[in-house]
């Protein structure tokens, strides 16, 4: 690893200040420092934001959540702001990488580091986030779906920090699922999946939204499975047409984790069963 | 036995779970230490046409940059001499060593590593054993045939670096006589040991001409041997210190950086330190041979086998390593533990551009016994026989012979097997579908090396041993055990130190199961030795003769007479004065007769049809140990081997791509870590065997042997298909139930 000045502010003016073209942003950690022994990322300076006081809680705003860029992976799956309403991201929390890992990591960092296999990243475009994001000029809110850009990259300017999560408010007969497929007990997802549905008083899909991760460059939405769900009221082959479509939706690759074909295999499945847990939450059954 | 057969701690753990055991990269030998940094080959297989050090040479704060130019051209291997420290002509695999430098720090020895210019030749590459003996295959060793070999080697021709050919009784004959015959393929891929500590050294040049290494090793004196033929110094100008060890596994019995770290320490005339990261370990060091398996079988309708056509090849990487051993010892372990008239064996060890492959805990034992067992399984259930009687029926005895032709002692094949079989059908089947359950067999044959030990009486009544052997699982706390038990003290009292190559008495290495076995039996006679000689001193203080004399409670006695004592410490003061002066004794074993260990485990497992993903919900594995000296590390030596096993199992595979490995990382090489670990329920199966110390049989091995193959027969059990490809993986799975349900619906 090549030699940095390390910087920690205790105010985010300070941090925003600091992060000049040289500079990174320092959370957890967790990948940040990976990078850098691989020597993917050389940077002059790194900011630790982690005494900047008040960015790692998770709070009710507006009927909905804000959670800090700093709340740790721990945090998001113990937390009862989350846990219950937000089941799919509570779940996908509560797999990330080891216990350490999970008191490190922190929800910022899982995001602008934009892998397309992030676990949280799924179920909070599921759940319909956006990301709060501040530059020395302001903040502004930019929709989770257009975060991402590419593996690595994401659509946060120059100077620019992602300093919180928001999740709206969770409509009356809304719930989520979370899936996801790994080798063994602690791995980056092979294929991941988070659905959410909202349904009407009939018991009608108003709204779905399902997520894939690991089967593009970046986190995915399914807008073919979401529209095969929406108007339906729920029955297996509703969710099977939907997972046919998600099927579809994926752009999965072959890579030394597993081939393209397990990977569609996979979200078929996936997306069935989170499809299937979103419904029983909405209906009230889980 | 009053210590021996006692759970007890290890002697060392308190350093251990403390963080102040000194591990190979916190050696600190004073003074300013070089970082040394390997320059390896990109290519599988390419000509150098010319090597370039100047621009690196050049750097500021560069030490030493050394290349094949700088040491002697010896070529070594200790079956075939096929393999030069750094290539000269010739790479063979990605990772061949090019050159290594010295600098001042990491980042200038990585700088002017990048700097070393080589220009290559490239050539076709063929990284698969069964590819390799293709007569169309790139040659990897052009002038293989003027290598010098062991005579042991055999019938060597192409890639082929050996051929080893095993016959009992008449196999044609064998398959005339059966009712059915079974032929099946298998593959086992290459699996590395990952061991937790990645290899590293530690050396320094003194103005005498001698060399010191620092290494976590488990064979510090063949390490010695090595660095002095490779370097063609004399044996005894090289001094290897053994340091603690993370875990070698059988990775850490050949060279790997330690001649570069001597080399560069001489050129830069100041201590070098090399430590791989774990990329360059995953690549350079000596993971398990890749199996292609081919199992012939003729049985009668009862079970009965009747003969067994066995083909085997290793694709031993780059160079004949301890491939060769492996594959003659792959012939005689191929069959299972079972009783087989007749039988056709042949084992073909092969050249591939790959790491050199090693000797990885069992070597070739899980590879042999997933085809085997699996096999057996397969027939059982054709058969309509239960796979515990299968093995029953065809179970080795007491007296009978290895294909090779060794007779057999203290066998407990079927103790064992029917034990594994008991223990899990102790419980019912768990609820619901897609449940199954799965058992294997495997016998391993344990030798034991050369050794001698030393025991001391300190002048306060303790005790010390003399040991070269590396503690890598507790072997020191049972040698311990041992002394204790003699000498009628408590462990407390008897203190294990390895000393290293120039002070220990000669240790065997800490592999092949039988550390305990060899060591323990050198340290059983030279406690038995002070022993006498306690007596001899003794009873002079006593008036009594010293064969009325016993130890016990750190005094010696008069039987019968317990308040006519002396204590040790009084013993260990006065023999100062006595005739005989101070007790102290070395005693030797010479190489022992392999013995049978023989494992059998049994799993529950379910597994989701629609993902492939495999829960184990049970797992048993019994053993049949001899006597276990310490039960606690015998408990712990097995669950190891089983979490280890499990990994080879499910998910462990090194994979390569136009010669270089896809996965040389822990995120990608998955091995099982605490959250995928089932409970394992371990059953110890303990008769006194003959020739270990204190009945004591070797214990490390036989566990990693089964688990391959306890889990594709629990698999088929579950879902009804069969994987003949290691690892089973959930991909595997889903497509074998995929192909199933396509014939189903034609």
């Amino acid at each position: 690893m090549r030699p940095f000045n390390y910087l920690a502010p205790t105010r985010l003016d300070e941090a925003l200040s600091l992060l000049t073209p040289q500079a990174v942003p320092l959370a957890g950690g967790t990948d940040l420092f990976l990078r850098m022994e691989r020597r993917q990322t050389q940077p002059d300076t790194v900011v630790d934001l982690k005494r900047i006081p008040g960015m790692d809680g998770v709070e009710a705003v507006d009927g909905g959540i804000r959670i800090g860029a700093l709340a740790l992976m721990e945090t998001l799956a113990a937390s009862p702001l989350i846990s219950d309403p937000y089941d799919a991201l509570a779940q996908s929390a509560r797999v990330v990488g080891s216990i350490q890992t999970r008191n490190r990591a922190t929800v910022g960092g899982n995001l602008a580091n934009a892998s397309p296999a992030a676990d949280t990243a799924t179920p909070l475009m599921a759940l319909g986030a956006t990301v709060e994001a501040a530059d020395a000029g302001g903040t502004r809110e930019i929709p989770l779906d257009e975060l991402f850009l590419g593996p690595g990259r994401t659509a946060l300017r120059e100077g620019e920090l992602l300093t919180a999560v928001r999740v709206p408010a969770l409509p009356a007969r809304a719930g989520s699922g979370f899936q996801r497929c790994v080798r063994t007990a602690m791995d980056i997802a092979v294929v991941n999946c988070a659905a959410f549905v909202q349904l009407d008083e009939d018991g009608v899909v108003a709204e779905a939204r399902i997520a894939l991760g690991a089967v593009g460059p970046t986190p995915l939405r399914a807008p073919a499975a979401e529209n095969r769900l929406e108007g339906r009221r729920f029955d297996p082959a509703a969710a099977e047409e939907a997972a046919d479509c998600a099927a579809e939706d994926a752009r999965a690759i072959d890579d030394v984790r597993a081939s393209a074909d397990y990977r569609r295999e996979m979200v078929r499945v996936l997306t069935r069963r989170a499809v299937g847990n979103a419904f029983r939450r909405a209906q009230g059954e889980a | 036995m009053r210590v021996v057969g006692q759970e007890l701690p290890r002697v060392e753990i308190f350093e251990k779970v403390t963080g102040q055991s000194v591990f190979g990269a916190d050696v600190s030998p004073g003074g300013q230490v070089l970082h040394g940094k390997m320059v390896l080959s990109p290519h599988a297989h390419a000509r150098i046409t010319a090597v370039r050090t100047e621009r690196a040479e050049g750097l500021p704060g560069v030490r030493a940059v050394v290349t094949a130019a700088d040491v002697p051209a010896v070529r070594y291997g200790k079956f075939v001499r096929d393999e030069e420290y750094f290539a000269s002509t010739k790479v063979r695999y990605v990772g061949d060593r090019i050159a290594a430098v010295a600098a001042v720090d990491e980042e200038t020895a990585e700088e002017a590593a990048r700097l070393i210019e080589v220009d290559y030749e490239v050539l076709p590459a063929v990284t698969s054993g069964l590819e390799a003996m293709e007569p169309d295959a790139p040659l990897i060793h052009d002038s293989y045939a003027d290598y010098w070999t062991q005579p042991s080697v055999e019938d060597r021709r192409g890639n082929v670096c050996n051929h080893k050919q095993l016959l009992r009784g008449d196999v044609e004959a064998g398959f005339a006589e059966a009712d059915r015959i079974f032929e099946h393929r298998f593959h086992a891929p290459m699996v590395h040991q990952t061991y937790i500590e990645p290899h590293t050294a530690l050396a320094r040049f003194d103005a005498s001409g001698r060399a010191t290494v620092w290494v976590p090793t488990q064979a510090q004196f063949p390490l010695r041997d090595a660095i002095a033929e490779i370097l063609d110094m004399p044996m005894t100008k090289v001094r290897v210190i053994p340091t603690e060890i993370g875990g070698g596994f059988g990775g850490k019995i050949s060279p790997t950086v330690e001649p570069a770290a001597v080399a560069l320490a001489r050129k830069a005339r100041g201590p070098v330190r090399i430590v791989m990261g774990r990329g360059e370990d995953f690549q350079t060091t000596n993971p398990r041979h890749p199996f292609h398996l081919r199992y012939k079988t003729g049985v009668k309708l009862d079970g009965t086998i009747t003969a067994r056509e066995i083909e085997v090849v290793l694709g031993t990487g780059y160079s004949s390593g301890s491939g060769v051993m492996i594959s003659q010892g792959a012939a005689v372990r191929a069959p299972g533990p079972y009783r087989i008239p007749n039988l056709k064996i042949d084992s073909y060890c092969v050249y591939t551009n790959t790491p050199t492959c090693g000797a990885y805990r069992g070597p070739a034992g899980p590879q042999l016994a997933f085809a085997s067992e699996s096999q057996i399984d397969i027939i059982a259930r054709e058969l309509d026989i239960d796979p515990l009687e299968i093995r029953l029926r065809n179970a080795m005895e007491d007296g009978d012979e290895t294909p090779a032709g060794l007779p057999l002692k203290d066998v407990h094949v079927r103790e064992t097997v029917r034990k594994a079989a008991e223990a899990m059908d102790a419980a019912p089947r768990a609820e619901g579908a897609n449940i199954g359950r799965g058992m294997a067999a495997a016998h391993w044959l344990v030798g034991g090396m050369a050794s001698s030990a030393g025991v001391k009486l300190n002048e306060d009544g303790t005790f010390a041993i003399l040991t070269g052997l590396v503690d890598l699982s507790g072997a020191s706390t049972s040698l311990a055990q041992i002394a204790a038990e003699v000498l009628g003290v408590s462990l407390d009292d008897v203190h294990v130190r390895t000393a290293d190559t120039d002070f220990a008495p000669h240790s065997t290495i800490s592999a092949g199961s039988q550390a305990l076995k060899s060591m323990g039996g050198a340290v059983l006679l030279a406690a038995r030795d002070v022993k006498r000689q306690i007596q001899q001193v003794a009873s002079d203080k006593l008036e009594a003769d010293p064969g009325d004399l016993e130890l016990g409670e750190h005094k010696v006695f008069v039987k019968g007479s317990p308040e006519r004592s002396v204590s040790l410490r009084e013993v260990g003061r006065s023999a100062l004065e006595h005739e005989r002066g101070p007790i102290v004794s070395t005693q030797s074993v010479s190489r022992l007769i392999p013995h049978p260990a023989v494992a059998a485990h049994a799993a529950e497992v379910e597994v989701d049809p629609e993902t492939g993903h495999v829960r184990i919900l049970r797992y048993v594995a019994v053993q049949d140990v001899g006597t276990a000296v310490n039960p606690l590390s015998v408990r712990g030596q097995i669950q190891g081997g089983v979490m280890q096993g499990l990994g080879q199992a499910l998910s462990e595979a090194c994979t390569f791509t136009d010669g270089k490995m896809d996965n040389p990382n822990l995120l990608d090489y998955k091995i099982f870590s605490a959250l995928d670990a089932p409970p394992v329920e371990v059953h110890l199966i303990q008769h006194p065997c003959a020739t270990g110390p204190l009945g004591a049989k070797g214990v490390g091995e036989p566990p990693i042997i089964p688990p391959p193959a306890v889990i594709a027969n629990a698999v088929h059990d579950a879902v009804g298909v069969r994987i003949h490809e290691l690892p089973v993986t959930p991909e595997k799975i889903v497509r074998a139930l995929q192909a199933r349900r396509a014939e189903r619906q034609p």
